[in-house]
């Protein structure tokens, strides 16, 4: 209902709809968690994931975070918009670890919380609605870190069996399947020395194993299915101004580029490139100039 | 003036079909015409065209109707009384139509050419209509009889309309009409292609035809059949994939209905039969997350009615019947399109979880009726009693798993609606009335998924009560009402973290709203001033189950006003209008959170609904010239929308990672010219 007021809004620009506000997100002005990379990308319950936040505050990276992270243990209400559940985001949940590398195991009920299994019930009563997949088809275990104020969710996706389908089917699933892999960045070009305000051309480039073809399997219709995965990739910098925020890869496509037209003041900027996958893999990449 | 008498249908007909082609409101006129004040509030066709602010158009001219709020962003339809578009019903001629507006709000789905009369009935309707928790709009499609022979053209920057009444011999009449909407078009024409992708404009069009036979002693056949048609396409582009929107909606229905009446002194019956057909689609892509919703929808159903005339005193019986056979394919996420209650943002992606179901529920009831009418000296006292038997299949109790067979359902549920009204001329200028009743309304076929919703919904529940006074003086009339609504059992997200299976709705929703409104107007005669001045204040709130405290419904208006006053003089008629509403609520942003996955911030969201957009404040201006020749009449008009180019906020729209926030601001001064031409 209020999200077709974006009909309304460009019904109304035919006339005048005013919208002078920046949803530019690239511009790194404060303490900001850009990317968490997990390793694997894909666990098992119980599994240990690697995760690696990138951290960067106005002035540049920042390696040694004392970033807390705990996990989300409440799935999303029916109904509730965002990507967690207003109580994870909300309530501080028992810290984990403390760091900006850190290692920690899956929770060992991730599939039941998170994924097709859905929470045992007590006898006689109603099995409960597991919460729903992604649009890639998986699940997600929401990982919360809070640093400097500011609050961030990674999501590891789960391996989770599926439900509902023939032995037959499980079978040819789990024989066929491969875990999602993070995309691979390739490394940036150093940019060295450039002139203040100048416009400086910086491209980004992944291996063609970056884009997964994955399968699904189609509950209703009880037959396996081949995906493939979609990329984009994200820019930050803390000065200047680029000329666009994102992009999103074609098919086929391992390269892009951008304009980052840097500030009249003398200094150091970095720039970061975030490559997403559409199932949860991360990789990024981090380069800086200096502006004499 | 006291209290009129009850008329007879035909009788009614006849009267109404001699009103004044010069902007005239009456008070309520259902079939059998009822004269007990309910707070409802009509509109005869020919005095709408004229009507500052409603652009010629009958529909939006019920917008000026005490009770009814100003229409929501998405323009889905009139809020009655606190409740929402979806709980009420439109019908026309009696039979229900899934719209009364094309998308946007620009039109209603009939030229107004091609319609007698419009009533919007914000709640205690009698007992011969029903199906709605909220009101009920009721459009009327002109007369056609013999020795009525009429065409006409109607041209403006939205669309043209044509259409021709003739006879059918001595004994009949005939009306066709089609109207082509072509803003999208002309813009297309006139915008560059960035621009065409970015502004999309609803293109819309609908073809109405009406037969009339007089078959003699009372006797009329009436066949009828109404088809329109809606496609919108929004392309919005975004740096953030996650914030990029495509979206494709197409909107069909049609139609077909036979009536047949006998009059006599004694009463009349009528036997109506219609069916049709509903299509909807909306497909769409909202970041990475994609949205379809198809459904389809075949209609029969049928109304019949005996009305009685026993001296003063009126009796009526009927039998209102309605099936619907659906077949709905949803995938894409589970909170996209939002439901009335959900705390979503303006812009802000929806979550990543999705679902998927095919499903083909079948709704309908049976409910036969009494009512009747008693004069009693300064008493009219009309009581009456509706038992409905709801029906809602499925063929689907669980989500679809590939091992499980596919399980259907099928429950029938009895409910007996009481209406009363009791109405008393006070004196010779003051008519009080108590009107109320107990309704009850069928769940959504879209709502019985067990991925989306639940199977288990079943009809939800009204009651409503107005008081009113209306006074007659000098050539004023003051129409006053005092209004109360209790809603129970609708369809809610279910507030459990882990609800059970199949079960992501509840029915345990309540709502309540209450008011007062006032009206005072002079109607236009063929010379003079004429206006009104509207008022409503009201409060709508609704609960989920379990939640202690209530909030607003995301339509609340506290305040609504019009003010209307217009003049003819000689061959020249202008007005202008006035309108003042409350701005609607909101959900405040508190804070955003960053989700790493999607590469985007995600609001934190405050207290539901509780703070509120700015007032809207509209004046719109309206002139109109007609020259008149001995078969022919032309009519060029002036409509000016917003003529003080008040900045009015629609929505609030948000920086990227939610610190700052701007309003969307809707129309600006628009000029629209327009002509008639009659024959």
């Amino acid at each position: 209902m209020r999200r077709l007021a974006i009909t309304l809004c460009t019904l109304l620009a035919l006339a005048g709809c005013s919208t002078e506000i920046d949803r530019s997100i690239s511009f790194v002005d404060g303490p900001r968690i850009l990317a968490v990379r997990a390793e694997p990308a894909e666990s098992l319950p119980d599994g240990t994931v690697i995760y690696s936040a990138l951290a960067v505050t106005s002035t540049g990276p920042k390696i040694d975070a004392p970033i807390d992270w705990s996990f989300c243990t409440s799935p999303a209400l029916p109904g509730e918009d965002g990507s967690v559940s207003s109580e994870c985001v909300v309530a501080a949940a028992a810290s984990v670890a403390i760091g900006n590398d850190v290692a920690l195991g899956t929770p060992a009920d991730a599939c039941r919380r998170f994924g097709p299994l859905g929470m045992p019930t007590k006898s006689g009563k109603a099995p409960t609605q597991p919460p729903a997949p992604d649009a890639s088809g998986g699940y997600s275990q929401p990982v919360r870190l809070v640093w400097n104020a500011t609050l961030t969710f990674a999501f590891e996706r789960l391996t989770c069996a599926p439900v509902g389908i023939s032995l037959d089917l499980a079978q040819a699933y789990r024989n066929a399947r491969a875990p999602n892999l993070n995309p691979q960045l390739l490394p940036a070009s150093d940019l060295g020395v450039a002139t203040a305000g100048s416009a400086v051309s910086v491209s980004a480039a992944w291996t063609p194993e970056s884009r997964d073809s994955y399968l699904t399997v189609d509950v209703q219709q009880g037959v396996l299915m081949t995906n493939t995965e979609k990329l984009w990739l994200a820019w930050f910098v803390t000065g200047g101004t680029l000329a666009h925020d994102f992009a999103v890869a074609e098919v086929g496509e391992t390269s892009t580029t951008n304009e980052w037209r840097l500030p009249d003041q003398s200094g150091t900027y970095y720039l970061w490139t975030v490559l997403h996958d559409s199932r949860g893999g991360v990789d990024f990449s981090e380069a800086a100039v200096v502006v004499p | 003036m006291g209290i009129t008498l009850p008329l007879t249908t035909l009788l009614s007909a006849l009267w109404l079909s001699q009103e004044s082609p010069i902007p005239t409101y009456e008070t309520v006129v259902t079939a059998p015409p009822l004269p007990v004040r309910d707070g409802g509030f009509s509109v005869g066709a020919a005095g709408a065209m004229a009507l500052p602010g409603a652009a010629g158009d009958l529909g939006r001219a019920l917008e000026n109707a005490p009770g009814v709020a100003r229409m929501s962003p998405a323009r889905d339809g009139l809020v009655l009384w606190g409740s929402t578009p979806q709980e009420s019903r439109v019908l026309f001629d009696g039979v229900e139509i899934p719209a009364l507006f094309h998308f946007g709000g620009w039109r209603s789905v009939v030229p107004t050419e091609a319609l007698r009369k419009a009533t919007v009935l914000p709640g205690a309707f009698a007992a011969n209509l029903g199906r709605a928790v909220g009101g009920i709009v009721e459009i009327q499609s002109a007369d056609v009889s013999a020795g009525d022979r009429r065409a006409w053209l109607a041209a403006d920057l939205l669309d043209t309309s044509v259409g021709v009444r003739v006879p059918i011999g001595s004994r009949g009449g005939f009306l066709v009409t089609g109207r082509l909407g072509y803003l999208d078009r002309l813009y297309g024409a006139m915008a560059s292609s960035p621009s065409q992708a970015l502004f999309p404009v609803p293109a819309y069009r609908d073809g109405m035809a009406k037969a009339t036979l007089d078959l003699g002693d009372g006797r009329r056949l009436t066949v009828e059949g109404l088809a329109a048609s809606d496609r919108r396409q929004v392309a919005l582009n975004t740096e953030s994939p996650n914030g990029r929107l495509t979206e494709a909606r197409t909107r069909n229905f049609s139609r077909v209905i036979v009536r047949f009446e006998q009059a006599s002194d004694h009463g009349v019956t009528a036997i109506t039969a219609f069916a049709g057909t509903d299509t909807s689609n909306l497909d769409q892509q909202l970041g990475l997350v994609p949205v379809w919703l198809h459904a389809s929808t075949v209609d029969v159903g049928t109304r019949l009615s005996h009305g009685l005339l026993f001296g003063d005193h009126w009796l009526e019986t009927g039998l209102d019947g309605l099936v619907g056979v659906s077949t709905l394919e949803r995938h894409g996420s589970l909170t996209e399109p939002p439901r009335e209650g959900d705390a979503n943002i303006f812009g802000a992606s929806p979550g990543g979880a999705t679902g998927s179901d095919v499903w083909h529920p079948v709704l309908g009831d049976i409910a036969p009726y009494a009512l009747a009418e008693f004069h009693l000296g300064r008493w009219q006292l009309r009581p009456g009693v509706r038992f409905a038997e709801a029906l809602v299949s499925s063929d689907r109790t669980l989500p679809p798993t590939g091992l499980t067979p596919r399980v259907g359902f099928s429950r029938t549920t009895w409910s007996v609606e009481p209406r009363l009204a009791v109405a008393a001329a006070a004196t010779d200028w003051l008519d009080l009335a108590l009107a109320g009743g107990i309704h009850h309304q069928l769940p959504e076929a879209a709502d019985l998924s067990p991925v989306f919703g639940s199977p288990r919904l079943g009809p939800s529940r009204g009651a409503d009560a107005v008081l009113s006074a209306t006074l007659h003086a000098y050539q004023l009339q003051v129409e006053s009402a005092v209004f109360g609504r209790k809603l129970d059992d609708l369809a809610v997200r279910n507030p459990d973290p882990q609800p059970p299976l199949a079960q992501s709705l509840v029915q345990g929703g309540e709502g309540r709203s209450y008011g007062a409104q006032v009206i005072v107007r002079r109607d236009c005669g063929r010379k003079g001033p004429c206006g009104l001045l509207s008022y409503t204040l009201s409060r709508s709130l609704r609960r989920a189950p379990a939640e202690a405290e209530w909030r607003l419904l995301d339509y609340d208006q506290t305040h609504v006003l019009t003010a209307m006053l217009a003049h003819r003089w000689r061959r020249w008629f202008a007005g202008a209008r006035l309108r003042y509403t409350t701005g609607m609520p909101r959900t405040p942003v508190v804070g955003a959170y960053y989700d790493s996955s999607a590469g985007a911030y995600r609001p934190i969201l405050g207290l539901e609904n509780s703070v509120r957009l700015p007032a809207f404040v509209e004046l719109d201006l309206r002139a109109e010239r007609t020259w008149e020749g001995d078969s022919l009449q032309f009519t060029v008009s002036l409509e000016i929308t917003n003529a003080s180019n008040h900045a009015n906020t629609e929505e609030i729209v948000y920086s990227g990672n939610y610190s700052r926030h701007a309003y969307i601001v809707g129309l600006p001064l628009l000029a629209v010219v327009g002509f008639r031409l009659e024959i």
